[in-house]
């Protein structure tokens, strides 16, 4: 338990470091060769994590909340060259903010617990990391949407918005459709209701939107990335705590 | 007509998206026979939502708008009608099959035998079902969590089949799934002179006198029902008198009890292709190569 927590510390110091170093930008070069040790440490605790407990880091709140940072913090390696100066500076504070949550989670959240048997199946490979891809790039998109607010007029951001919410609504639908199968193989039925489901077919309705609108409606667009946004926080926090259902564990 | 299709299918969606989202704070789920006396949770059935004519409708809706959208060539690109074609059939094929699927529980003790036609109320599957054993598998750490469960199944007498959590048996077109278990306690009854053995709902009769055994839904107290009198204990059995006889009444063994779900899902495979074939037309329409 502690070594996870130390792992944790060390990739938010090195973030930290590269967000410090992001800012004044004579440095730049200094945050620059600290992300790639950060992503490794929070990789790192990713495998730690997923040995001590002997199943994929998915399997619960606290689990999800240290692969979210991860998957986020990959688009600092992959996507580098399409990152310009204020996105790769609030990926990196989002990234950090994200692992802060994740220290302060209280500790029984924490716990390792051996998976129940309905998480025994294949389909959870596929359902929960489809969300969490998806969940990567809506913060993707809404840091993109909120620069598309100060800067209205720029094609280029505008291009990149549409690619990120077209990553996340296409995982969003596999989340669900594998969700559904799985859900057939488990409980006999495809679609039940829960209320897990129904605020993800909330998330996708509500993203539907941006496909609706006209391409020159910038500040809709954005508008709607930030919206389902603050719906898919819900989905993932809210649901989990505030309503009862059937995907309690999650 | 045209360009009031999209204005019509932002505005079914938005009124879908506010009740399906209000409904998720009030639906009874645990208590489906509660009605609340609020007025918006009564005027939009909030509370019963997803059966409710009015989700129904809407769904409707929003696929004829689809329809229209395809239809009077509102969509200018071929894969953009594909993909909401799909999207539109899917839909239909999930109305349809949430009004004529079936489920149903089955509860089946240890050495049980159950007759399945009766279970599903259909003549046609005249086969018997009996639980062999009920096996539970824990996980080697200290938490000593349940693992697995697995029901053995003897069907026909003569087909040995395991039923466990994501490994559903097929019967027909119905589908048999490990939904959960419970520990039920057999009790040993002991009246005057006379002895018995008898389980949770079950009903014994002892010189004209009917006795039934129920157990509290916080399982922390059963009720001893003989006649029209009543006696609270507690689950581990005690000692009591009614109408006179003498009761010694005592936990003896407790045996599992396998709760099995019976589903009849008829468009799931259709519903698969369809599925997959939204998925293909969504990244089709998503990166495809402009000209």
């Amino acid at each position: 338990m502690n070594f996870e927590l130390y792992f944790l510390l060390v990739a938010s110091l090195l973030f930290l470091i590269s967000l410090f170093f992001s800012i004044n930008f004579k440095k730049e070069k200094i945050g620059e060769s600290m992300i790639f040790p950060a992503i490794f440490v929070q990789f790192l605790l990713l495998v730690v994590r997923s040995w001590s407990a002997k199943h994929p880091p998915f399997t619960n709140m606290y689990e999800t909340m240290i692969l979210l940072p991860f998957l986020f913090s990959l688009r600092l390696v992959l996507w580098k060259k399409q990152l310009e100066g204020n996105t790769r500076f609030g990926v990196i504070f989002l990234v950090l903010l994200l692992n802060m949550i994740a220290i302060l989670v209280p500790g029984p959240m924490k716990e390792i617990r051996p998976l129940m048997p309905a998480l025994n199946s294949p389909w959870m490979y596929i359902h929960v990391p489809s969300y969490f891809v998806a969940y990567s790039s809506m913060l993707m998109a809404a840091i993109l949407a909120v620069m598309t607010l100060i800067r209205k007029d720029d094609l280029v951001l505008m291009k990149k918005l549409d690619e990120e919410v077209k990553i996340a609504f296409f995982f969003l639908n596999l989340g669900m459709i594998t969700g559904a199968i799985w859900a057939y193989f488990s409980w006999g039925t495809y679609w039940g209701w829960d209320t897990k489901e129904t605020w993800s077919l909330i998330n996708i309705l509500v993203l539907s939107y941006y496909f609706h609108v006209r391409k020159s409606e910038t500040v809709s667009k954005a508008a709607i990335v930030i919206f389902t946004l603050l719906t898919i926080i819900f989905t993932y926090v809210g649901v989990t705590f505030i309503l009862p259902g059937l995907h309690s564990y999650t | 007509m045209k360009k009031y299709i999209l204005p019509m299918f932002q505005v079914v969606t938005k009124i879908i998206i506010i009740l399906l989202s209000l409904s998720t704070f009030f639906i009874q789920r645990d208590h489906p026979d509660n009605t609340s006396d609020h007025l918006l949770v009564k005027l939009f059935s909030l509370d019963h939502f997803y059966n409710s004519g009015l989700n129904l409708f809407l769904f409707s809706l929003f696929i004829l708008l689809i329809l229209f959208a395809v239809g009077s060539k509102r969509l200018n690109i071929p894969i953009q009608v594909v993909l909401h074609l799909v999207l539109a059939l899917a839909f239909i094929v999930i109305i349809y099959d949430k009004t004529c699927n079936e489920h149903n529980y089955i509860t089946l003790c240890e050495g049980e035998t159950l007759q399945f036609s009766e279970a599903v109320k259909d003549p046609k599957h005249n086969h018997t079902i009996k639980l062999e054993k009920f096996m539970i598998d824990y996980h080697d750490d200290y938490t000593n969590m349940v693992k697995a469960y697995t029901s053995q199944l003897i069907i026909d007498n003569r087909d040995t089949t395991f039923l466990q959590v994501n490994k559903p048996v097929k019967i027909g077109h119905y589908r048999l799934y490990q939904n959960a278990y419970d520990k039920i306690p057999l009790y040993h009854i002991k009246i005057d002179e006379a002895e018995f053995n008898i389980s949770i709902d079950d009903t014994l009769t002892f010189n004209n006198n009917s006795i039934y055994i129920s157990m509290a839904e916080n399982r922390r107290t059963i009720t001893v029902h003989f006649n029209e009198q009543q006696k609270r204990i507690s689950p581990m059995g005690g000692t009591f008198t009614m109408n006179e006889f003498e009761f010694d009444l005592k936990m003896e063994d407790v045996v599992f009890q396998s709760i099995i779900e019976v589903a009849s899902v008829r468009g799931m495979v259709l519903l698969l292709v369809l599925g997959l074939a939204y998925l293909t037309t969504l990244g089709i329409a998503f990166w495809r190569k402009k000209p």
